[in-house]
């Protein structure tokens, strides 16, 4: 079959990129001709259907605007060339085909379930990104009711869909494997020269929450820790673990909400100063074959994500035969962990991570244990399995 | 309350534009009454402004000497001195405050592009850095390695030699 994968094209590759090209190889090695269909999310309509907004409408409702744009320049794409389409993030789901297949990843979630958080961290002002919210989830809707099989990325992806949409006989659920290659994860040296590392991976933005980790390690300075990773708040994190880490700092008054919960930008005149010496290392993005050794020589790995899709990163560490941390409100993090069997799931406070981080320092043979069944546990998680959902959803959209 | 009045007007007039892009999106024909954008003044447009108020700034106290009834008009402008004297005064320096912020804004564009720069040499920058760190650490973390595997191979090669008669 000849299948077209519409996609947009933020320029940068993450997580659900490495998930994309593992798909479309998937396809191809089963016989399919996969073509993408891609939208410039730099290179977006400053008049949305032919609205000519004031200029000035962009700083109060730019997000609003963009989504529009994209929207419109997704449903205008022209996919009756190919046999089947599969959609990606939002608003891929735009382009029109009778047999449409949605590897849902998530929804616009600022609209969604990040709408109050984001509000409340000054992202945008309550009365206008509420009401672009009604509206966003109005005209999402038209286009979401043709698609014909959704394939959620989640179990927590798959409830939003009904929560917000009301689908669920045509939704499924597929669960990817880890963005690395499984045979680096298994064979992987740690480290020469340093045991024990704790490790969190995580893009340095808003709603990851490094800085629930930056708190947690403040409590453990003896213990070496590692964040991988980079973004927006990098300076931010950066200045947060140099203020942390100052002596005579009151660890038990930081309160976790505030250090998260905000734009992540330093007051003014404040540049972002590198924390002191066997503080944390910040790493930035490492290759894949690093990143296999930095999980094989970790502790544990902490992911502190608020209400995530889905738990990449944990999988990838479970893979790697390692014990995660994640906090309750974690969303899709917190699906493959059994607390105190493979992880534990905490309260969404540095000083709760640093105790389940202390316990695992402090038993090795827990640990031991804890990361022998991480690694069953993530043996659930195959390409294998998630390919033959996907190739599934293919076949019965194809009749 | 005036100034509550007019920011509840600028929420409504922002929600009408959103408004009429999410009907468009639904498939609705364009709304009639959807208002055209105010324009947007072109930039340096506050100097011509300002160039057009200064103009009236002395507030027609100023007479040329072929003016139509000159004397007339300048027995009125002498009883009008009393009021207006002061408001001259507050114009000039109310010109003289916007041409000052004119001025400020003109840098603005510079200034915001530097800024940025500053931001992408900074983020260039910390990525170095911690780039450089770990490859630091990396070179300490060979460096113990090689510091044990030489104390090993020393260790074995005294195991090697005879202990020292009495």
């Amino acid at each position: 079959m000849r299948i077209a994968i519409a996609k947009p094209d933020f320029g940068v590759v993450g997580g659900f990129e490495k998930v994309m090209s593992r798909v479309e190889h998937e396809l191809s090695r089963a016989g399919h001709t996969v073509t993408w269909l891609g939208v410039d999310m730099e290179a977006l309509s400053p008049v949305p259907y032919g609205v000519a907004v004031p200029p000035s409408l962009g700083m109060r409702a730019g997000g609003f605007l963009r989504y529009m744009a994209a929207l419109e320049a997704f449903a205008r794409l022209d996919a009756g060339a190919y046999d089947l389409l599969v959609t990606t993030q939002p608003p891929s789901f735009a382009v029109e085909h009778p047999r449409h297949l949605s590897l849902f990843s998530h929804h616009q979630r600022l609209y969604y379930d990040l709408c109050d958080v984001w509000i409340a961290a000054g992202w945008a002002d309550a009365e206008r990104h509420r009401h672009a919210a009604g509206l966003v989830r109005r005209v999402d809707q038209r286009h979401l009711s043709r698609v014909g099989l959704f394939l959620a990325a989640s179990e927590v992806v798959r409830e939003r869909l009904r929560h917000y949409n009301g689908f669920e006989d045509n939704v499924g659920v597929y669960l990817a494997g880890t963005g690395l290659d499984e045979t680096l994860l298994s064979t992987a040296a740690p480290p020469t020269g340093v045991a024990g590392h704790v490790l969190c991976v995580t893009r340095q933005e808003f709603t990851k929450r490094a800085e629930l980790f930056v708190h947690a390690m403040a409590y453990l300075p003896d213990v070496p820790a590692k964040l991988v990773g980079s973004g927006g708040r990098l300076p931010f994190t950066l200045d947060l673990a140099r203020r942390l880490t100052t002596p005579g700092t009151d660890l038990d008054a930081v309160e976790d909400t505030e250090l998260w919960l905000n734009r992540g930008v330093l007051p003014n005149g404040v540049a972002a100063a590198a924390p002191a010496t066997g503080a944390i290392a910040f790493l930035g993005q490492v290759d894949d074959a690093e990143l296999a050794r930095l999980y094989a020589g970790a502790l544990c790995v902490v992911a502190p994500a608020y209400l995530e899709d889905y738990g990449l990163t944990v999988i990838e560490a479970m893979s790697a035969g390692r014990p995660v941390v994640v906090c309750r409100d974690g969303g899709g993090v917190c699906l493959p962990v059994v607390d105190g069997v493979n992880g534990f799931v905490v309260e969404p406070t540095g000083r709760a991570i640093a105790s389940a981080v202390s316990r695992l320092g402090a038993d090795p043979d827990l640990a031991r244990r804890m990361g022998a069944q991480a690694r069953e546990t993530a043996a659930e998680y195959t390409w294998e399995r998630a390919m033959r959902q996907i190739l599934d959803g293919v076949e019965r959209l194809a009749g | 309350m005036p100034q509550q009045a007019a920011a509840d007007v600028t929420v409504q007039a922002d929600l009408d534009y959103m408004d009429e892009v999410a009907s468009r999106a639904l498939g609705n024909p364009p709304a009639p009454g959807v208002p055209a954008p105010p324009p947007e003044p072109p930039p340096g447009a506050a100097a011509g402004f300002i160039g057009r108020a200064a103009a009236h700034a002395h507030m027609g106290t100023r007479l040329s000497d072929v003016e139509r009834m000159l004397l007339v008009k300048r027995g009125v402008l002498r009883v009008a001195h009393l009021f207006s004297k002061e408001q001259v005064v507050y114009n000039d320096n109310v010109l003289r405050a916007l041409r000052a912020l004119d001025r400020r804004l003109a840098a603005v564009p510079g200034l915001l592009a530097t800024a940025e720069a500053d931001l992408g040499g900074l983020t260039d920058a910390v990525d170095r850095l911690t780039r450089e760190v770990g490859d630091l650490r990396r070179a300490v973390d060979e460096g113990a390695r090689r510091h044990r595997a030489l104390a090993e191979e020393i260790a074995v090669l005294r195991a090697g030699v005879d202990p020292p008669r009495p």
